[in-house]
């Protein structure tokens, strides 16, 4: 059963526009999602959790209208969204009395476990915590209400390796039991790597890749040869080129790969996908209006 | 709802903001004073200070990933910032009573206190909030313009009824003497101020939907 059904979602802003977003996510799983800095990450989270309101779209969580089901639905889900310095003068224990009190299934174990796991403690301000100690506990809050469907903006970011390591471990555990899924942003490839059964890549504001991981890398190819044999067929294959002393390297669609025979072929790595199309040309229809 | 006024209380409102409003009413105990600045006090110290902490403590966002509806966002707010005007209009009552045992009545320079002085704050509280919160939700971040102009009319309304009392006292002789008209305002007072607060809440509700967080 899909957790979370996102059809459609179109926002636009001035300089920006999220355009045709469609993606599904089934129990039991991890998408990491994917994209450069300002390609549509944290919009593409505010609106599917109403926090920004798309022009078109429809989101479903749980097999319910997000618009019509907002309160139900945010019962069942741990959310934790890039901005973390809230309530930053106030005591950890006292934000957690606040916060426990909306969740019908608050549970203070498990919130005294994440505290202890992380090794935060509840006496200290928010505002006293280091950044990724700050996500931490904004982790641990998520974390403490039983929710199904987990939505985290680049949880990792500010996190040392260890820390990283531990978070991703714990992604792990809570999808074990085949009931609970997470997506989460992120623009740490590694992180992918250890941890996501599903890519979402998003580019300038759309998606351009929704699948598993293993057959999203397949679905690209790295070429390499000497610019030379470039012919304007091949060119206008490219995803994106680097050029250096040596001859180039690009990034192309594994469907593409026939054309390109006479050239040497790798296959890329998630960071290769994502830096190749950050350097692409942005096609006009998704260009800043 | 009552979760979200726990919040309010508990992390949002500082106690200082009650405090502030029991000093501001304690200056009823000045002699010969203007008392219309009393609940405009409250309008151009407490409402922006209030507000501005709840844009750094970034309340908003904060709030919005809670298990709870937009709608129910403004009205825990609006309902937060309307207990504290009854909280500092109760102190005003009380320091109101204060002062005529100190004094023992006496006539006042400018409009004296009864119960037509505090249906009439309930007006300017009424008015106030009806401009301040359609405004604010606009952004629901951004206020100083709408507390600016609210703040601004508030002063008028206070203004129309302080300066013909200071012109001349005969003109609101009546209100002194007529105890019967005093209450009256009272109570016209406080229906105003219920009904500007309610319309007030639906045109808030209303903008914060189409709000970007």
């Amino acid at each position: 059963m899909p957790l979370l059904e996102v059809e459609h979602l179109s926002k636009r802003y001035p300089r920006f526009t999220l355009h045709d977003v469609s993606f599904t996510l089934e129990e039991g799983y991890i998408m990491g999602f994917i994209g450069v800095n300002g390609a549509g990450k944290t919009t593409t989270l505010k609106s599917l959790l109403n926090m920004v309101h798309p022009e078109s779209g429809d989101v479903t969580i749980f097999g319910k209208s997000m618009t019509d089901h907002e309160v139900a639905i945010k019962q069942d889900l741990g959310i934790v969204l890039g901005d973390k310095d809230m309530y930053k003068s106030y005591q950890i224990s006292k934000i957690s009395d606040v916060v426990s009190r909306f969740y019908a299934k608050w549970d203070s174990d498990a919130y005294r476990y994440y505290l202890d796991r992380f090794d935060i403690d509840p006496e200290k301000k928010v505002g006293e915590l280091s950044e990724g100690m700050k996500t931490k506990y904004f982790l641990t809050l998520a974390l403490s209400h039983h929710a199904q469907l987990y939505i985290f903006d680049e949880p990792t970011s500010g996190l040392d390796p260890a820390a990283r390591d531990e978070l991703l471990e714990i992604f792990q555990e809570i999808v074990e039991d085949g009931r609970h899924s997470i997506l989460y942003s992120t623009h740490i490839t590694s992180d992918l790597e250890k941890c996501a059964d599903y890519i979402l890549y998003i580019d300038h504001g759309t998606i351009i890749g929704s699948d598993n991981k293993e057959d999203f890398i397949a679905g690209y190819a790295l070429v390499k040869g000497n610019t030379d044999q470039l012919s304007e067929r091949h060119r206008s294959r490219l995803i994106a080129m680097k050029q250096h002393s040596y001859g180039f390297s690009a990034l192309i669609k594994q469907t593409d790969l026939p054309l390109f025979d006479e050239f040497t072929v790798d296959s890329p790595t998630m960071e290769d996908i994502m830096i190749y199309h950050a350097k692409r040309e942005i096609p006009h229809e998704y260009a800043a209006v | 709802m009552n979760m979200l006024l726990y919040k309010e209380f508990r992390i949002a409102v500082h106690p200082f903001y009650i405090l502030s409003s029991f000093v501001f009413a304690a200056l009823i105990m000045i002699p010969q004073w203007i008392f219309f600045l009393v609940p405009l006090y409250f309008c151009m110290v407490t409402v922006p200070n209030l507000l501005g902490q709840y844009r750094a403590n970034k309340d908003n966002q904060f709030t919005i990933l809670l298990p709870v509806s937009r709608d129910d966002v403004v009205k825990a707010r609006m309902l937060t910032l309307s207990l504290l005007e009854l909280i500092h209009i109760g102190f005003t009552v009380c320091f109101m009573l204060l002062h005529h045992l100190v004094y023992r009545g006496g006539s006042n320079f400018g409009f004296d206190l009864n119960a037509a002085y505090i249906g009439l704050t309930f007006i300017i509280f009424g008015i106030f909030n009806w401009i301040l919160f359609p405004l604010y939700y606009r952004t629901a971040e951004s206020y100083g313009i709408p507390v600016i102009i609210a703040t601004l009319v508030a002063t008028l309304l206070a203004a129309v009824c302080e300066v013909p009392a200071m012109i001349n006292h005969q003109r609101t002789y009546f209100l002194e003497q007529e105890s019967v008209l005093q209450l009256l305002i009272l109570c016209a007072g406080i229906i105003l101020y219920v009904l500007f607060t309610l319309r007030a809440y639906r045109l808030s509700v209303r903008s914060f939907r189409q709000v970007g967080l």
